[in-house]
């Protein structure tokens, strides 16, 4: 059968933030681009944020993907252009200095650090509009300060990619790629190719010279394509960009580096209102622990704190009915596994395994048990057990149970933050060289999530904006 | 081949249609606290939705957590003597129970598939003010 041609100087596949800061820095550069999304083009405001229309639209398999282990860990992938920057919380934390040190040093990464990495980082702050949200903390970020706080632990304001209104009226605009790169890309001439996956590359010579897929077109039609180009940067996230390159014949240590953060929501009654959906995603993390362990507050409107009231609830209806007394927190570690990415033969799709152990289920516990004792600080009357089946817990001397013999397979772990699998360096671990390029190959960068070696200990859009951008800086450089 | 296709999609959803129903009324009744205040149309979109996750789901997923849903429903015929979907709600509610505490995981998990997403999409549906555009 035959396959529609196109033809570009750089292909991209993937337009998260990696990628669609790759096509965008070099469009703006002179080079004809392409950029191809298996999703959908949408906008940030197609759909309600954190509904199920937006998991529908917006999220890889409807929003829920296992990765398959001891305990199993939900993680959730944007498929929609922008990627994960349309669905996330649009928290901008930079990384801590001395995890870039780490990197640099482990997996021999080469002009790393927190020095030559400053430029890029402000770069991104200022074009993206990295901001403190303004007035007042709301209501469950102010649970989480005043418990740090009375217990003498570091909390701060993250900011967001958020441009916040002037004049204070109204709630401004997420910086989401569909708002910054994307528009840039276009601006300079880039193409868009959207709802087209690519299968795998083609080679001939050594080089790679073409990709095909298909375009899944609105009315249900599939069209064949193939995209012929000069260079190839790969940028579909940490559990696709593997699957591309293995399906391409490229396997090796392709996929074997998964890092996540696992996380644990837990949601608390307090005596007063601490719950206000309408403020926003709540912004205050504790830091005093980072970057083993974050503690913070989710955005909890009711669907969501019904759902993740778990345990064995007494006078349910009636807490529901007083709602906003209920607000949702996390715990977030960085996790100790090391899990695998790999293509199920005849199926398109991801298998993802990562081995959530005892050390990690130790970590989740030790977080529990301290959100638990800084919840309490804070007035909190009632923390609703996530362990399936058990009461709540309603004092203080009650939380060894969360830290002391976690049973595997009945917590419910999720992580949005995946790494790793791809990572970057001159070590033998390392897949891409220490700016993205694909080892042994002359034209394959990769430049997502997937080449952050280890996990950030913090939400990574940030530092994989900075990175990314430092990668094409190089090349057009070079 | 494509008819074939339509027509087995169409013979599985109706294998599905009544026994998701149930299990969407039984665990939404459990994490909303009563059976008695329940919204029947909420109920109705959330069982549409539940059936339309379990389609997108990656084909590995889908097509044995289709399957388990069905042996759900027929191990009923071994705890209560029907189908689950036949049951009253307090047979319901303790088949629900045994599965919670089966020593296989998957049981586990099949019910907290159902149950997380189930709930969030029947409040969802009974409370839409609570969506909120751009936070």
């Amino acid at each position: 059968m035959n396959r529609t041609q196109h033809d570009c100087q750089v292909l991209v596949i993937g337009s998260g933030p990696g990628g669609a800061t790759t096509a965008a820095l070099l469009a703006e550069a002179g080079r004809d681009v392409l950029i191809v999304e298996e999703g959908g083009h949408f906008g940030y405001d197609s759909a309600p944020a954190y509904s199920m229309a937006e998991m529908d639209q917006k999220y890889r398999n409807g929003g829920l993907t296992p990765a398959f282990g001891k305990t199993k860990v939900t993680y959730v992938e944007g498929r929609c252009v922008g990627g994960g920057s349309e669905i996330n919380a649009a928290l901008a934390h930079p990384i801590m200095p001395r995890t870039l040190e780490d990197w640099r040093d482990r997996f021999r990464i080469q002009d790393f650090g927190p020095e030559p990495l400053a430029p890029h980082f402000e770069a991104v702050e200022r074009e993206c509009h990295v901001a403190s949200q303004p007035g007042p903390l709301d209501p469950a970020s102010m649970v989480i300060k005043e418990g740090a706080d009375a217990l003498g632990w570091a909390s701060s304001e993250v900011q967001r990619f958020w441009q916040y209104p002037d004049d204070g009226v109204g709630k401004g605009l997420r910086q989401s790629m569909t708002v910054t790169l994307v528009p840039r890309l276009l601006a300079a001439g880039g193409r868009l190719l959207s709802r087209t996956s690519i299968r795998k590359l083609r080679f001939r010579g050594g080089r790679a010279r073409s990709a095909v897929g298909v375009t899944r077109h609105a009315d249900g039609r599939r069209e064949r394509i193939e995209i012929r180009f000069d260079k190839v940067f790969v940028c579909g996230g940490p559990t696709q960009s593997p699957l591309v390159l293995r399906r391409s014949g490229i396997r090796g240590i392709v996929g074997d580096g998964l890092r996540l953060h696992p996380m644990v929501r837990v949601a608390a009654r307090f005596d007063r209102e601490v719950n206000d959906p309408s403020a926003g995603v709540p912004v205050q993390q504790v830091v005093e622990f980072k970057p083993n362990l974050t503690l913070g507050c989710s955005h909890a409107a009711l669907p969501h704190l019904v759902m993740w009231l778990g345990g064995d609830v007494e006078d349910r209806e009636a807490k529901l009915e007083a709602w906003p007394k209920i607000a949702l927190f996390y715990v977030l570690v960085t996790g100790k596994g090391v899990g695998k990415v790999r293509n199920i033969p005849g199926l398109d799709e991801a298998f993802t395994s990562y081995p959530c152990g005892d050390e990690d289920l130790a970590s989740l516990g030790h977080g529990m048990h301290t959100l638990g004792t800084l919840l309490f600080q804070a007035g909190a009357v009632e923390l609703f057990n996530p362990l399936p089946g058990r009461p709540s817990i309603t004092r203080p001397d009650e939380l060894e149970q969360l830290r002391t013999g976690l049973p595997h397979g009945q917590l419910t772990v999720s992580t949005i933050h995946l790494f790793g699998t791809c990572p970057m360096g001159e070590d033998t671990r390392c897949v891409v060289d220490s700016w993205g390029k694909l080892h042994r190959t002359e034209n394959i960068w990769i430049n997502d999530a997937s080449i952050l070696p280890d996990c950030t200990g913090v939400n990574p859009q940030l530092t994989l904006m900075a990175v990314a951008r430092r990668n094409v800086a190089h090349l057009l450089g070079a | 081949m494509s008819l074939l296709s339509e027509l087995s999609r169409r013979g599985a959803q109706r294998v599905l249609s009544p026994v998701v129903s149930q299990i969407v009324r039984t665990l939404v009744s459990e994490a909303a606290g009563s059976e008695s205040s329940l919204d029947e149309s909420a109920l109705t979109a959330t069982a549409d939705a539940m059936r339309g996750r379990i389609a997108i789901m990656p084909r590995f997923l889908g097509v044995p957590m289709a399957g388990a849903t069905v042996f759900f429903d027929l191990s009923g015929m071994i705890t209560g003597g029907k189908p689950f979907r036949f049951q009253s709600p307090p047979q319901r509610a303790r088949q629900v129970a045994l599965w919670r505490k089966a020593p296989v995981s998957f049981c586990q998990d099949f019910l907290e598939f159902y149950g997380k997403m189930a709930t969030f999409a029947y409040f969802s549906e009974l409370h839409p003010e609570h969506e909120e555009h751009h936070a």
